[in-house]
């Protein structure tokens, strides 16, 4: 076997076939035996397509099977031939280019993308306990993942070990975020909302005072093709229900002093959506500037930290909250998630945006 | 006594639709530019008329509508069957059947021609498109199109919008009816969603209302209804909505009374089985009559006689006894299992993707008279 840059080329074929990369192949006429004169009618005479073509595979596919080739650009020259597949040849794939003689040459692409970091996944909310009428979980990998796997990589186990049925409402499209590496998964949320039928003929999803595991099975790929090694898991304690919105009146808040860097602080006594928290609150300065800086937010979405690129002057601040932020339950800073409309006959006018304001002392 | 079971749909229009200017041109594709559209993902694909193909672009936050130039094609076509669908397409692009995704199928009703939204394992994605019986890639480097994007929209939508993030919506589904594309968008971080009829040909100064839409059960508890799949019909000469929510199988709403600011009533009309929902609904003509067909997450197709929708006021109210219960408006299941993709070819025929008992992913034709 002789290896070249990144394809695989078995035996005597190598003399015949050549490399471009995952670009594309080339093939040589005078390994072929076949005379100039010979080479050159039958490329003027027919088109490559019809004479060469490569497969999926290591062996020919019937004739009968309908399996097409793959697709590509063919170019000739006097002692060559050249294909170049419109996608790519496949890391880790094997292919098989077929000759006009019936005969063929396998060849296969080497994984040279085999060194990509392990897989590591981190699920949110990162607390111990989550109340019973969560809405959504978050697995963020360290690598961007391939779609349409979430549903059959993930599930939620009672204690005993028993799965949950149907627990999450399969989405097409998965959400990704747009890095590919944050999955959202929702729990079903006709199985949340009180009042509608599948909660009340099929029960809620969590139940208060269980604990439940979610998993996640190894094996889910990268877009690279590097798998996730182990199985990932993570405990919850099922606690009380929460419908209530967050309330950023009661909010406590460390002001940054003045002509330093040190940071916002805000608590919120709850835990908020880790993901919302990353871009929902803003700073701004008095005379209506935003005031650039790094957000951080804890894994259990309790506070948020903001470190300003410049320093503080002292002086009157803004924080603008979007009011789609939304807490463990889904209830945002406008409206709860279920609005019992028996109670709240009438909302009141939904703010875009929450304002909290802030001294930068002398 | 019953309680109502209906739904509340508030719409909020955040802006004030405003009409082009300029008249429209005599034909759709008349200010289609030629070029790539640098579509990022193919989610979800719908076709309108002069085999024009929607497509939408989750990862991009955009429509694109696509000229696809298809030569017209006779109104009934020969049933067929191809087999090994993935497989085919997988051959095709140069990879395996595990490492592609069809994320969406659609017929071009011109020319019969049945398109293909797919993703590599990388995230490439490949529009492909039926040949005979097996596939081709459709170019998209150098085609006719003209685009609109969802991320401007939102920046447009409200009067003071200082310090907004913009918010990524998943394009769910997306329908072209009465010269207006709709589109539907889930959140990937809050429990809301956003539903756009955007007036087509696109244009640079249009804008459009983005309508964020309720629903209450008992008329008492309301949450927001993020749409997973929809299809625009005609119930009663009005357009309605008949839509499956992430929270509930099936819901119809007149699209005709959704006004800014206003309370619409909508209602459930089906409870399709134990935690089952639509993956797609169309509709086709048996005959004379139109029915409305359901693909299934977890049960198999469904045929329900819309005039039982028109005809239903006993709005969904007692919780079904059984655990795989179902209620509403009936339905007749169909011998068809693991449906995962279908669409209309003409009025009175239809196409499926269907993941066979064998494992073999079929693209066949039924027979409408078995239906």
């Amino acid at each position: 076997m002789i290896k070249q840059a990144s394809i695989l080329i078995l035996g005597i074929f190598s003399s015949i076939v050549s490399c471009q990369g995952q670009r594309g192949i080339s093939i040589d006429r005078s390994h072929l035996s076949l005379a100039r004169t010979t080479w050159e009618s039958l490329l003027e005479s027919e088109d490559p397509r019809e004479l060469f073509r490569v497969y999926v595979g290591d062996t020919l596919p019937g004739p009968q099977s309908g399996i097409p080739s793959v697709v590509g650009r063919w170019e000739s020259s006097r002692d060559s031939l050249h294909f170049y597949p419109y996608f790519s040849f496949r890391p880790g794939q094997s292919y098989i280019l077929q000759l006009p003689n019936q005969g063929s040459i396998p060849f296969y692409i080497l994984n040279e993308k085999a060194s990509e970091a392990p897989i590591s996944l981190r699920i949110f909310p990162g607390l111990d306990s989550l109340p019973a009428n969560q809405l959504k979980l978050y697995l963020q990998f360290s690598s961007p993942m391939r779609e349409g796997f979430a549903y059959s990589h993930v599930s939620l186990l009672e204690h005993s070990g028993q799965p949950l049925e149907s627990p999450f409402v399969p989405l097409k499209p998965e959400l990704w975020d747009e890095s590919h590496t944050r999955l959202t998964l929702w729990l079903d949320p006709g199985r949340i909302k009180r009042g509608l039928g599948s909660q009340q003929h099929f029960g809620e999803v969590l139940t208060e005072g269980q604990t439940v595991a979610l998993v996640v099975r190894e094996g889910w790929k990268s877009r690279q093709g590097k798998a996730l090694k182990t199985e990932v898991r993570k405990s919850f304690y099922i606690s009380e229900y929460d419908y209530d919105s967050p309330l950023p009146e009661t909010w406590a808040l460390r002001s940054p002093e003045a002509h330093s860097l040190s940071p916002l602080i805000l608590f919120f006594h709850e835990s908020l959506d880790y993901a919302l928290l990353q871009h929902t609150l803003t700073v701004w300065d008095s005379k209506g500037n935003k005031f650039l800086g790094t957000v951080s937010v804890p894994p259990d979405g309790t506070s948020w930290e903001f470190t300003p690129d410049s320093s503080w002057l002292p002086g009157t601040y803004e924080i603008r909250i979007e009011t789609f932020l939304e807490d463990l339950a889904g209830n945002n800073l406008n409206r709860p998630f279920d609005l019992d409309l028996l109670e709240n006959v009438e909302l009141s006018k939904e703010r875009e945006v929450a304002i909290l304001t802030f001294e930068v002392q002398f | 006594m019953k309680r109502c079971l209906c739904f509340l749909v508030v719409l909020c229009v955040a802006l004030h639709v405003e009409t082009n200017a300029t008249p429209y041109p005599v034909k759709l594709t008349d200010n289609f530019v030629l070029g790539n559209p640098e579509i990022n993902s193919l989610s979800s694909l719908a076709f309108g008329p002069e085999g024009i193909l929607f497509v939408g672009d989750s990862e991009n936050a955009k429509v694109v509508a696509i000229d696809t130039q298809d030569p017209a094609s006779s109104s009934e076509v020969e049933p067929f069957q191809i087999e090994q669908v993935d497989h085919k397409i997988a051959s095709l692009l140069g990879t395996t059947a595990d490492k592609i995704l069809i994320n969406d199928m659609a017929v071009n009703p011109l020319s019969k021609v049945i398109y293909f939204g797919v993703h590599m394992e990388d995230g490439t994605p490949v529009l492909i498109k039926t040949k005979g019986d097996t596939f081709d890639v459709v170019p998209l480097e150098k085609v006719s199109y003209s685009q609109i994007d969802l991320k401007n929209a939102v920046a447009v939508d409200a009067t003071d919008r200082r310090g907004r993030s913009l918010r990524k919506w998943a394009i769910s589904d997306l329908a072209y009816h009465d010269g207006k594309v709709m589109v539907s968008g889930l959140s990937n971080e809050e429990f809301s969603s956003t539903f756009r009829s955007i007036p087509f040909p696109f244009s640079e100064k249009q804008s459009y209302a983005s309508l964020e839409i309720y629903h209450a059960a008992h008329g008492r508890y309301e949450t927001y209804a993020p749409i997973k799949t929809f299809m625009p019909y005609v119930l009663h000469g009005k357009t309605h909505l008949v839509a499956s929510y992430t929270c509930t199988p099936l819901v119809i709403f007149p699209m005709d009374e959704v006004k800014p600011s206003t309370h619409t009533k909508g209602m459930t009309v089906a409870e399709l089985g134990n935690r089952n929902t639509p993956l797609d609904i169309i509709s086709y003509k048996k005959g004379d009559k139109s029915f409305i067909l359901l693909a299934n997450t977890s049960r198999a197709l469904m045929k329900i006689d819309p005039t039982k929708i028109e005809a239903y006021e006993d709005y969904l109210t007692e919780p079904v006894e059984e655990n795989s219960g179902t209620a509403g408006v009936d339905f007749i299941a169909l011998p068809y299992v693991n449906v995962l993709q279908m669409d209309k070819v003409s009025d009175s025929q239809i196409v499926l993707l269907q993941r066979m008992a064998n494992g073999d992913l079929s693209l066949h034709m039924p027979n409408v008279r078995r239906l």
